[in-house]
């Protein structure tokens, strides 16, 4: 695309939905407007290109990210060797190699940590800092895998233009503009997936050399040699996963003690509480999935499922679209290609307690889990004899990152997506803000902290969040009727319905919840406490220190 | 210079300055038209670069004063 072309695309576009993203770049990017406009106005968009002050990207990189905010960064080698900026001249002496490689580790690290953010690189030739010319290639070739690394798309290295961005610190030549404005669009309007939750495995062939049902306990191998190699290597990927939050399941066509016989007899380096779930039946394996998926209370398109043979996934492929499916590695050279792409799906930038604790948690959620045919009377006895305690925490001082955590990663219990920074939640807290989480434990254990609430000054409810391994307990009601009961209820809502959020839409359907079609959502704290009393009587409700 | 460039080079010079599509652009200086700016510069010098796949270093960039400077810098360099 060439600018006049990119004009005549810009002048006939009519407007299309905001294409709103923040083009990080060190140099300057005015340049880009244009086919940055034209390229998203190709798609359909309307692009609103946020960019920083020149040469703040280093800055930019230590602040958090806003709030929601698609990011694209277009890297050149000096954002992470800064020595190499051609526009700083040469260094007066040879720089730390070692140092340099810290830092350029230092900003690859800050950029992992950004989970909305796309990158772009762009290996030009960067002046030689080093005596040695073997060491300036080194370090070229370094620094682009170190690019690389981050998950960054390389761009053509003719992308940059040492005239252009001598002239006027713009670094993209000027007959690439179109093509990177091209790819900086296309990242931005890159639909973001949500992480995957759960890895469910099959087991022979795949947890194992061997079949179970066939060669026997003593015909499993999973050990650091031999036949079992691979699956062994198989077992370390699964227990860093699970280690980082990822929720293993595995299925199998399988008496269920026989499925289970290998673990229980010490031949695999994962042991069964390693897996929230072990299913074995001689269901189909869509079958088996779907009830592992109902049972966690998980949507199917969290869901990964891993097996050797090309049928069985075709069969989940056909009965549940939406679960992604990985094929089993043929030999150990498909290693590399197995672990690659399960490490892609299950990325987390951040290991917290809560995701090390996450098998525990969910399996003790399925030891609390009501039978799925329970409702009513039913499922008011089951929840009674789980003894559950609702221990209420005011956030509103004091820690409140897991209450922050919990709005920004829940979406199905969400009053309406909205994510947000923690200094806007400190700043409406000073002007007079509310924010509570919960805790609930029962008979089985703890669940952890799993709702949050934030309230306004002007008594409107925000934020609130609960996470979906407690769902069907009726907290939300035991919450709001402990908050009705408050000097200073809330008096409404801001809901707003999302693609996800169908299950507070449907809490939302009560009578003490009036809505006019615009707006937030009224909220009878009397009527409510009236209606739903007795759920109180489900809890046992420790309430929080006064602020 | 062709007729076809020169008219490309014309349309760079109104939209980038975002003058009216009949507007005449052959007298245009940079130090009597208000709205070119540097930033209007660099876009200018962008947009060059761009549709005639050419690079503009920072002299040739000094001499781009006027719609005629521009004329004689593209038809130095074979355009």
């Amino acid at each position: 695309m060439t600018f006049l072309e990119a004009h005549r695309i810009v002048s006939a576009f009519a407007g299309g939905e905001a294409l709103p993203f923040l083009l990080a770049m060190s140099g300057t990017g005015d340049a880009l407007q244009m086919f940055l406009r034209a390229a998203a106005a190709t798609r359909g968009r309307s692009a609103s290109v946020r960019t920083l002050p020149f040469n703040t990207l280093a800055q930019a990189l230590l602040e958090p990210p806003r709030p929601d905010e698609r990011e694209v960064f277009l890297l050149l080698p000096w954002d992470f060797v800064p020595e190499a900026d051609w526009r700083s001249g040469l260094p007066p002496e040879p720089p730390d190699a070692d140092a340099i490689r810290t830092h350029a580790m230092a900003v690859a690290d800050r950029l992992s940590k950004r989970p909305r953010a796309r990158v772009l690189y762009v290996p030009a030739a960067m002046p030689p800092i080093f005596p040695d010319a073997a060491a300036n290639r080194s370090l070229a070739a370094w620094t682009a895998t170190l690019a690389w690394s981050t998950g960054a798309e390389i761009l053509a290295a003719e992308a940059f233009s040492l005239e252009s961005y001598l002239s006027n610190g713009g670094p993209v030549a000027g007959a690439q503009l179109g093509a990177v404005a091209e790819a900086v669009v296309a990242q931005a309007a890159a639909q973001v997936p949500e992480p995957y939750k759960v890895l469910v495995t099959d087991l022979d062939n795949v947890m194992w050399h061997g079949v179970i049902g066939e060669d026997g306990i003593e015909g499993t191998h999973c050990a650091p040699e031999g036949i079992g190699f691979c699956f062994f290597l198989y077992q370390t990927l699964l227990a860093r996963l699970r280690r980082e939050g990822t929720l293993l399941a595995a299925v199998s066509r399988n008496d269920p003690d026989l499925a289970r016989a290998p673990f229980r007899a010490g031949r695999t380096l994962l042991v069964e509480a390693d897996f929230v779930c072990i299913a074995a039946s001689y269901q189909a394996k869509s079958a088996q999935i779907a009830d592992i998926a109902s049972r966690l209370n998980l949507g199917l398109d969290s869901f990964v499922f891993v097996d050797d043979n090309p049928i069985e996934l075709a069969e989940v492929g056909a009965q549940l679209p939406a679960v992604h499916l990985v094929r089993f590695a043929d030999t150990d050279a498909g290693l590399p290609r197995l672990f690659g792409e399960l490490s892609a799906l299950f990325v987390r930038p951040a290991v917290t307690d809560e995701d090390r604790q996450r098998t525990e948690l969910y399996r003790r959620r399925l030891a609390g889990v009501a039978p799925s045919t329970a409702r009513g009377a039913d499922l008011t006895a089951f929840l009674r004899e789980l003894e559950m305690t609702l221990t209420i925490h005011d956030r509103s001082s004091g820690d409140r990152a897991r209450a922050v955590q919990l709005i920004n990663k829940t979406n199905q219990f969400n009053l309406n997506g909205h994510r947000v920074a923690d200094e806007d939640v400190g700043a409406m807290l000073a002007a007079g803000g509310r924010l509570y989480s919960a805790s609930v434990s029962d008979r089985h254990g703890t669940h952890g902290e799993v709702f949050a609430c934030l309230i306004d000054a002007e008594d409107v409810i925000r934020s609130l969040v609960m996470s979906c391994r407690v769902f069907q307990r009726r907290i939300e009601h035991a919450f709001l009727l402990w908050l009705a009961a408050q000097p200073a209820p809330p008096r409404a809502l801001a809901f707003v319905e999302t693609p996800r959020n169908e299950p507070i839409r449907q809490f939302l359907i009560d009578g003490a919840f009036t809505s006019n079609g615009d707006g937030p959502v009224a909220f009878d704290a009397g009527a409510f406490l009236r209606a739903h009393a007795s759920d109180l009587d489900l809890f046992t409700v420790a309430e929080p220190a006064t602020r | 210079m062709t007729t076809t460039n020169r008219e490309k080079l014309q349309e760079i010079f109104r939209a980038v300055l975002e003058l009216p599509p009949a507007a005449d652009v052959t007298g245009v200086q940079q130090g009597s038209q208000h709205n070119w700016d540097s930033l209007a510069h660099v876009s200018l010098i962008a947009a060059i670069e761009s549709e005639f796949t050419t690079t503009i270093d920072a002299a040739d960039a000094l001499c781009i004063t006027s719609y005629q400077a521009t004329t004689a810098l593209l038809e130095e360099k074979g355009l």
